[in-house]
């Protein structure tokens, strides 16, 4: 008799937190499915189901190694958790005693389930130059909310808990019905589409849904602020606001009406590369069919004039009332365990902290809490040496960065780092030490990506490869030597102490044992609160959180911090407008906001069964365009841009916008050599990217808007490896060729 | 009863979790995969069209596959299901060339290889090759799952409607752009469907009559936004903020089977 | 290529949307399909026109004959079956143990090669005993006669089922046609009258004359037939003109103007009809040549028409082809 157990979880492969039940039969994982018993219904993605290929998987990183050979050789030599850990540990304590705390960076990924405990680490230590992506993802957008609703999280109402669902949804360069992300997750998403009057697409690259919506705008890339002030112009000129919201709730109205005043259907049609009735349509259906809901792709957080992009957008949000509305931008109440960041709030980030943060001084929204990678980069170039020991876990900041060149040069300068992953990787290469890390199905700990209304529970199925531990357990061991009075013996103390605040089953706080049974936590249905401007929630007698009590048009925050405190549009940094000349030499425009609903940024490509959707780093080009420019489909082709050029396979695609290429991004070679990072310079298109123009409140670079030519690469330039990867086990598995 | 399945066009994202689920159920060969994604991109100058179809058998009613095997390897069931009897193929690849719709897959050796083709074998496929082995020089296809159904309906379960009688692909699919049922009644999810969004299959000259429908349509221009009371109330969830699943020795159910 | 040519997004599966031919039946392991395909033709067709010779030129005939059963018992049939997934369990698809031939044209092929072979072989021992036995009574050429319908009856069928089991194939249209088995016939025989040839200049009978002119008509009649399907095919369907246009221009051309049509057609044509006037018969060397030509013909016959089996593709929307 089979000895078979079942094990509920929750899966991070991506930020979804979709509920999993796991299948062992003899000990050994044999099925993988959607727990039917939760918020996304017992459905799963291709990258969640193919975890069971992270089990047994020769690549996976097992055991802690120090760097024998330079950087980047690739010459490991296995050692032990101990001198693993004290090496670090003695490292951070002498840059404490000789440089000063914040010469320590702690760096992420996208920090699936270990956000706080890099923040709760940093703050310990006493450093502000935590490195995340957030500049480029989510971050800007979250801080723009908070300065118009003094709260700093407005997510789409998918649910149809105040009784109503959007009856108009703006997808703005976002693929959602192929993520899930924060509080938002394609699974309600794609449930609300069977009541939307009105899908908007807005996207130079046809995502799954649109060709099917109602409205689809191709702008060009970059210039999405200027449809959103083109938007309002319309809602001005034809008197589409909300009244009542307008009137009671809003600060900064007129200044608004001026601002947006030039910026006519027609002005915006020439910038954006669109015609001026999908301007005008898109804002009726905004205006008149409300609530409605605008989801934002970090695509838009991509960009150097991000925060006036999205400061725009959420101005238009404000004009039509679709904020706290049922079926609009809502803020979610939290559940009964509290904020579960308060776990990194509640250890303060002092002025002194403040002061030492890189980029601080510059960008004032983006560098208060985290640091500004792209100026780090320039300052360990220029040789000052702000940082002197890099602790990172997960992220691929030589993958994900401006300028790929630039960014490991730089970090090659770095005296000590180490890179805790799951495999070897661009910066596990660059690191002196490495730490395996336990994947989803191995550990135990509180999963809190969708913060504002709920935490999961992951649970351990299957003991980790070798000795790989959770992140929770590698962040505590370093807290622990460093500054053990903010850390905990145990991770299961520290488990228990995030979710104290919770009801256990005796009425007493809430243990993680109990949880873990308990799977999630969460506020919805009748519980969630709407139009909370309306009641004490935010401010004793109504009103927003904010220095006017009101929706701020015109932000006084901004305006303190010596920014414009209505939405400007500029250009991006390269552009056919602001960069005429180079546009003659480099005459498409380029994009890197598409993602592959199998691959999460850089994760996933040793993973055989995702791997096999598409083998290779592809780029997009209209049919039209291609014959321009004398490409064709399948061709691997050079994309040149002033910084350097990529090769990529050109696929043709009626469904992207004439004259531009929308490359692949975030594109390593795990079977690569170490030397050359594992391929990131073959076809990454961060190699063109530029870290110099960066936006004035986040400092996020233009990595999606620039500009560059493409054509065929000769076959003697194709000899590396990858470009005759049959070798490596990853050939499609139905192709013709393959008998 | 004719078990059938309704795919919605404007509903699939491309996301490949069908794919990847029928990997995980049958314990497929690394070069195997029966359910597949077609992209169907084209232009016609003033309209642009992007569209996935995903493809798997289409269990015909007067299936050419069955008619053309020579040793009744490939056989219908009464339920609709054209399935294969691994120990008697002999692997002729006729049914391969004779399926209008390309979806059978001969497993030769070289489709085969472990999943790391330079390394051993993981647990999982060894686990695979006792749970559900596959012949190496036989051909193979979407079978719509018939080992849940059939273990599903010995449980008194409906196939498309509970879970552990549906095929494995209808279950993950995010956009529920998958629906299964009986074809052969009226009033079952699959046949309204097919009714009401007018249904159409691939190739119907050929005469093969699928089971495989496809339904097509512009999303939005819905008459109203109002969310039905079980929406409202989060009943389908709510139920999880305040109980309590079994205690964790009890999580891990154990089953005699 | 036009604005609505569809385009692949996943290399994987471009092959549904566009046209592209079968494999299993021509590249790598499938070559065995179309060697056993080309003995097939051989055999039956010199069997068939060994039985025809079996009065006048009983000699000819016998070794004739066996050479053809001997195509089929030794290269055919282990062909076929080297090439199965499982050979070992061929013997699945024929009664008692499978009905799979009422609606099978694979099983089918099966049982009549089998059952040809069978009668065959009771035939040729018949055919030997009137060639080489000195005191062959009139029983044993009554009973050849039988065995030699019977077998006949049974070559016929085998040399058509390969032709029957392609046209059933709906989704190539090039192959879904009534004529392709008699193409395949056709063809056939005129290679088994070059065969003939061949062994009755080893027996020394003198069939050559007769052999030949059959050849002419036969040659002519298969031009005009070939040429026929070409243009039914053209006009059928996109896909099937498609084929036709990879057999006459594409990549498989060369087999086609080279293997067909100069060497499996036009030089024994012109051989036969330059003999027809100089009212000569052919130079031996000639002959041997001819006999080789049409050989290779037969080859690439089958070469090509495997070859170009293009698949319609799957998409409704798709359907310009």
């Amino acid at each position: 008799m089979a000895n078979r157990e079942v094990v509920y979880s929750t899966c991070k492969s991506c930020h979804g937190g979709c509920g999993v039940k796991v299948t062992k039969e003899d000990g050994v994982v044999v099925h993988i499915e959607g727990n039917p018993d939760s918020l996304t219904g017992g459905t799963m993605c291709s990258k969640g189901l193919s975890s069971i290929q992270h089990i047994d998987n020769p690549y996976r990183l097992k055991y802690p190694m120090k760097q024998v050979g330079k950087k980047g050789e690739g010459k490991w030599e296995r050692i032990s958790w101990d001198e693993a850990l004290d090496t670090i540990a003695d490292k951070m304590k002498a840059a404490i005693k000789d440089y000063g705390p914040h010469t320590i960076a702690i760096s992420q990924g996208t920090g699936r389930g270990y956000n706080r405990y890099t923040m709760r680490l940093a703050r310990s230590l006493g450093t502000g130059n935590a490195i995340t992506p957030g500049y480029v993802c989510h971050s800007p957008r979250l801080g723009l909310y908070a300065l118009v609703t003094g709260y700093g999280r407005l997510y789409c109402d998918y649910h149809g808990w105040g009784g109503e669902f959007p009856k108009t949804q703006i997808m703005w360069a976002k693929q959602l019905e192929i993520s899930s992300a924060d509080s938002e997750m394609c699974y309600w998403y794609m449930r609300s589409l069977d009541y939307v009057k009105n899908l908007i697409i807005i996207d130079p690259r046809a995502s799954a849904y649109a060709t099917r919506a109602n409205l689809w705008i191709q702008p060009r890339p970059g210039t999405d602020c200027a449809l959103a002030l083109g938007m309002m112009n319309v809602i001005y000129e034809e008197e589409l606001w909300d009244k009542e919201f307008v009137d009671n709730w809003t600060f900064g109205f007129e200044e608004l009406r001026e601002r947006v005043k030039d910026f006519t259907p027609e002005k915006v049609s020439d910038i954006c590369w669109i015609p001026k009735e999908h301007v005008i349509e898109a804002a009726r259906m905004w205006a008149i069919d409300t609530p409605g809901t605008i989801q934002v792709g970090s695509s838009l957080e991509r960009q150097a004039n991000c925060g006036h992009t999205l400061r725009a957008i959420t101005c238009l949000m404000g004009l039509a009332g679709n904020i706290e509305r049922p079926g609009s931008m809502v803020s979610w109440v939290l559940p009964d365990t509290g904020l579960i960041e308060d776990f990194n709030l509640e250890l303060p980030i002092t002025d002194e902290m403040k002061s030492k943060i890189i980029g601080g001084d510059r960008f004032k929204m983006g560098a208060t809490r985290t640091c500004n990678p792209d100026t780090m980069v320039k300052r360990l170039l220029a040789g000052d040496a702000p940082i002197k020991v890099w602790f990172s876990v997960g992220g691929q900041q030589i993958v994900h960065m401006a300028n790929t060149k630039e960014v490991v040069a730089a970090i090659e300068r770095v005296e000590f780092m180490s890179h805790t992953d799951l495999f070897m990787g661009p910066m596990a290469e660059a690191a002196d030490i490495v730490l395996p890390a336990a994947h989803w199905l191995e550990l135990d700990d509180v999963y809190d990506m969708h913060p504002r209304f709920m935490i999961e529970a992951h649970n351990k199925v299957i003991e980790p490869p070798g000795e790989a531990m959770s992140d929770a357990w590698i962040f505590n061991e370093i807290g622990k030597r460093v500054v053990p009075d903010k850390w905990w013996d145990t991770v299961e103390d520290m488990l228990d102490y995030q979710i104290r605040r919770g009801e256990g089953p005796d009425g007493g706080p809430l243990k993680w044992k109990d949880f873990s049974e308990k799977l999630v936590s969460g506020c919805w249905g009748p519980d969630q609160v709407y139009y909370k401007y309306k009641t004490d929630f935010w401010r004793e007698g109504g009103g927003f959180p904010t220095p006017s009590g009101k929706f701020e048009f015109k932000s006084n925050h901004l305006e303190s911090l010596g920014y414009d405190p209505l939405p400007v549009y500029a250009e991006p940094g390269e552009s056919p407008v602001s960069t005429p000349d180079l546009f003659k030499e480099y005459p498409l425009v380029m994009s890197s906001g598409y993602r592959q609903p199998f691959y999460f940024l850089g994760q996933y490509r040793n993973i055989p069964w995702l791997r096999s959707f598409m083998e290779f780093p592809t780029c997009q080009l209209h049919p039209e365009t291609a014959k321009l420019y004398g490409v064709e489909d399948g061709d691997i082709v050079w994309i040149e841009g002033p910084r350097g050029r990529i090769r990529q396979k050109l696929r043709t695609f009626p469904g992207i916008k004439r004259g531009v290429l929308m490359a692949t991004a975030n594109c390593f070679y795990p079977e690569e050599p170490a030397k050359g990072y594992h391929g990131v310079f073959i076809s990454n298109p961060n190699v063109l990217t530029s870290n110099d123009h960066l936006d004035p409140m986040y400092g996020s670079p233009d990595l999606t808007c620039l500009l560059c030519k493409v054509y065929k690469a000769k076959d003697e330039e194709l000899k590396e490896e990858v470009f005759r990867n049959e070798e490596y086990g990853f050939v499609p598995p139905h192709s013709q060729e393959d008998m | 009863m004719r078990w059938g399945m309704v795919i919605d066009l404007a509903k699939c994202t491309r996301c490949h979790a069908c794919v990847a689920a029928c990997r995980i159920e049958h314990f497929l060969p690394l070069r195997v995969t029966w359910p597949r994604l077609i992209a169907l991109e084209t232009d016609n100058g003033y309209d642009v069209d992007v569209s996935t179809y995903p493809v798997r058998c289409n269990q015909c009613k007067d299936a050419p596959c069955v008619d053309a095997c020579p040793t009744q390897a490939s056989y219908k069931r009464e339920d609709g299901i054209v399935a294969i009897d691994h120990d008697k193929c002999f692997g002729c690849r006729y049914c391969v060339i004779a399926c209008p719709y390309q979806n059978r897959t001969y497993l030769s050796r070289k489709r085969n290889p472990n999943y790391f083709p330079e390394h051993a074998q993981t647990r999982f496929e060894k686990m695979g090759k006792k749970l559900y082995p596959h012949q190496v020089g036989t051909t193979e296809k979407c079978n719509f799952c018939h080992e849940r159904i059939d273990a599903g309906r010995e449980k008194d379960l409906k196939p498309g409607i509970d879970r552990d009688a549906t095929p494995a692909c209808v279950n993950t699919c995010q956009p529920r752009a998958l629906t299964f049922g009986d074809l052969d009644d009226p009033n079952s999810n699959v046949s309204k469907l097919i009714r009401e969004k007018s249904g159409f299959v691939l190739h119907s000259e050929y005469g093969t009559e699928p089971s495989v429908y496809y339904i097509d349509y512009k999303l939005g221009g819905n008459p109203s936004n109002k969310a039905p009371v079980e929406a409202q109330t989060g009943s389908h969830i709510q139920h999880l903020s305040t109980v309590y699943a079994p205690s964790k020795p009890k999580l891990a159910k154990k089953n005699a089977d | 290529m036009n604005a609505r040519t569809p385009r692949q997004w996943m290399v994987t599966h471009e092959w549904m949307i566009k046209p592209m031919a079968q494999v299993e039946w021509i590249e790598g392991k499938g070559l065995l399909v179309w060697l056993a395909e080309v003995f097939s033709a051989l055999g039956t067709g010199l069997y068939l026109v060994a039985i025809f010779f079996s009065q006048s030129h009983p000699l000819a005939a016998f070794w004739g004959g066996l050479l053809g059963w001997i195509g089929i018992a030794v290269f055919k049939l282990p062909l076929h079956l080297a090439y199965l997934g499982k050979p070992w369990r061929f013997w699945r698809s024929f009664p008692p143990f499978s009905n799979a031939w009422k609606t099978s044209w694979f099983a089918r092929g099966i049982v009549f090669t089998m059952i040809f072979l069978g009668f065959g072989v009771v035939q040729l021992v018949l055919q030997g005993i009137i060639a080489y036995g000195a005191t062959a009574g009139a029983g044993v050429d009554a009973a050849n006669w039988i065995f030699m319908i019977l077998a006949g009856v049974f070559c016929v069928l085998t040399a058509v089922y390969c032709g029957f089991a392609m046209s059933y194939c709906k989704s190539v249209p090039f192959w879904n046609t009534g004529l392709l088995p008699f193409v395949f016939l056709i063809m056939g025989v005129a290679d088994g009258l070059a065969l003939i040839m061949g062994v009755g200049m080893v027996t020394g009978q003198e069939l050559i004359g007769t052999a030949e002119s059959v050849t002419r008509i036969l040659l002519i009649v298969n031009a005009l037939l070939i040429i026929t399907y070409l243009i039914n095919a053209n006009y059928q369907s996109t896909t099937a003109e498609l084929s036709v246009k990879e057999l006459v221009r594409g990549h498989v051309a060369w087999v086609f103007w080279l293997g067909i049509v100069l060497l499996g057609i036009l030089v024994p044509l012109v051989i036969s009809v330059v003999s027809y006037f100089t009212e000569q018969e052919a130079s031996t060397g000639l002959l041997i040549f001819a006999i080789c030509c049409h050989t290779v013909g037969a080859f690439s016959l089958k070469y090509g028409v495997l070859k170009v089996g293009i698949y319609r593709p799957i998409l409704p929307k798709a359907h310009a082809y």
